[in-house]
């Protein structure tokens, strides 16, 4: 190959790898863009609302005024409902479908066909299913429970496969020293597997909390959306997703409000996550002493 | 298969010389079959294994070595569709019959893999975790025995500062040895080794090797080695396996000495010359 054949084949390897950089960064910059103008138009639009009032008082003037405690209660109750069932049923699934059912029979492979059918269906088809089964059938009626468990059903299937791709993730190798070691599958399941799995499973957690805190269609139809304080789990009440939407869709003069309520679900959704990383990092060093 | 008809001949001949003292042997094998689904790996191996001896096996890649390994201590039930015929005897009980205490069994038995295989916790988690497993709460007796397997497989030195940090931040071959620490600490008669030098580095496996001449006389081992000259220099037994039709069968057995300097079948002289 001659010399200016070369040069050449090398300038149309640079000029690829140019348009490769240019494209990756692009991408990059579009979505930290995309993010900040988010994050920064609520947080500008946001924090002026932002105040202790705010935060402890009732809503007044159908959200215009007033604060947000009922709303912040009514949440808590929620999303706490919906993990304490969906994680431990998630994580025992998960358990169930990596470690003690073949991976190409025929249960497990229907199972895991469900989990996708479940994680694909819109939020709305939960909402309508949580009306009639929680509200309806069980006579829950609107109630924080029948929010929180409708929630459980429509976040298990991401609590069930991340918690499968972190157990999928601890090697073989574990599964056979603690065998050798004579320990019962159970022991290495709790004191070895889980504990390894443990990044996989708070992935799951994460997902959960996300999709919980972000859902107002399915919770329309299952918790109601009074905006006073709740007695109760079996009383009625408005998630903070709601309480934006409703501000921002249907109260006039409630925007200032609806910004207010956005940036406490961010801040309430950053603060939950970083504790949710903390507690899985104390519990993967606690296997460390 | 004329020369695999004769290893028939050579085996029977040692077990005949072999079966009336069976007090001396640890293991008592006979006519194991193994397979994994319609494939047979193992095809009727007869063996007998030494008591506080080294007994190594050997034999091309595929030959069923591993999974003759693993057929000991019945780590092939991780495997669902694996199945086992024939007798595995350690002492008088069958490891494959069904009143068998598993557990007794595999602590009876430990087992050193390929590589190593720690867990993702610190040093004394990882020796720790199967003492407390079996019972051992007293925090004083799993300190001592900690501290004793440890200068057991002389690494007590190197990590005495560090025992709560991360396990896998010791090199390869200060990790293998903590691996046998951590099967030494359930006080076993038998250890498997599976190729336990093949990631380790030449000091690292000269090592292991000392430790293995230092532990046979207290301990039954039985190693898995592609290497002929490792196997020459800590063997007291050899059993060579072969890969016949794809089945992994056993050709000869016997002392050391007798399997390198006079091997009786000509698979065996070819494959243990192969090295020399």
């Amino acid at each position: 190959m001659s010399e200016q054949a070369v040069r050449l084949e090398r300038g149309s390897h640079y000029d690829l790898d140019n348009l490769a950089t240019f494209i990756a960064w692009s991408g990059f910059i579009v979505v930290v863009l995309i993010f900040v103008w988010i994050l920064g138009e609520i947080l500008v639009n946001g924090i002026s609302v932002i105040s202790w009032e705010f935060l402890t008082e009732s809503p007044g003037n159908a959200g215009r005024s007033g604060g947000i405690l009922p709303i912040l209660v009514s949440t808590g109750v929620i999303v706490f409902i919906c993990l304490a069932f969906a994680l431990p049923m998630g994580v025992a699934t998960a358990v169930y479908l990596n470690e003690y059912t073949l991976k190409d029979s025929r249960f497990a492979k229907f199972i895991n066909i469900s989990i996708d059918v479940l994680a694909a269906i819109p939020s709305i088809i939960y909402g309508l299913f949580g009306f009639v089964f929680f509200n309806n059938v069980l006579g829950f009626g609107f109630s924080l429970l029948s929010g929180g468990l409708t929630l459980a059903c429509m976040v298990l299937p991401f609590v069930i496969r991340a918690s499968i791709d972190g157990l999928k993730a601890v090697p073989d190798a574990y599964r056979e020293s603690s065998t050798a070691l004579a320990m019962s599958k159970s022991a290495s399941l709790f004191y070895v597997i889980i504990p390894s799995a443990m990044p996989g499973i708070i992935a799951g957690f994460l997902l959960g909390i996300g999709r919980a805190l972000a859902e107002t269609a399915a919770l329309l139809f299952t918790s109601g959306y009074v905006d006073r304080m709740p007695s109760g789990v079996m009383d009625s009440g408005r998630a903070l997703s709601i309480h934006v939407y409703d501000l921002a869709m249907n109260v006039s003069g409630g925007d200032a409000n609806a910004y207010g309520s956005a940036f406490v679900l961010i801040v309430v959704l950053l603060v939950v996550n970083s504790m949710a990383i903390y507690i899985g990092n104390k519990i993967q060093r606690r296997q460390l002493r | 298969m004329e020369l695999l008809d004769r290893r028939e001949n050579v085996c029977e001949m040692h077990a005949e010389s072999v079966f009336n003292d069976s007090s001396r042997f640890m293991f008592c094998i006979d006519k194991l079959c193994l397979c994994y689904g319609n494939n047979m790996i193992i095809e009727n191996v007869s063996l007998n294994i030494p008591k506080n001896s080294v007994t190594s096996i050997i034999g091309p890649s595929g030959c069923g070595k591993t999974s003759f390994l693993c057929c000991l201590n019945r780590l092939t039930d991780l495997n669902e569709s694996c199945c086992v015929t024939g007798e595995v005897k350690v002492g008088d009980e069958n490891v494959y019959s069904s009143s068998v205490n598993l557990t007794e069994v595999r602590r009876k038995i430990g087992m050193l893999f390929q590589k190593p295989n720690l867990f993702p916790f610190s040093i004394w988690r990882n020796l720790e975790l199967p003492l407390k497993h079996h019972g051992v709460r007293d925090k004083e007796v799993i300190r001592l025995k900690i501290q004793n397997v440890l200068q057991n497989v002389g690494l007590w030195e190197e990590v005495e500062s560090r025992l709560h940090t991360p396990a896998l931040s010791l090199s390869g071959g200060q990790q293998q040895r903590l691996c046998l620490a951590r099967t030494l600490i359930l006080e076993p008669e038998v250890i498997l080794m599976d190729e336990p030098c093949s990631a380790l580095d030449p000091m690292s496996t000269k090592k292991i090797e000392e430790l293995i001449m230092e532990l046979k006389g207290n301990y039954t081992i039985v190693i898995v080695t592609h290497n002929i000259a490792q196997a020459k220099r800590i063997s007291d037994h050899v059993a060579f396996f072969w890969n016949h039709e794809g089945k992994g069968v056993l050709v000869e057995q016997g002392t050391a000495d007798k399997i390198f300097n006079y091997p009786k079948h000509e698979l065996t002289a070819a494959y243990v010359n192969s090295g020399a």
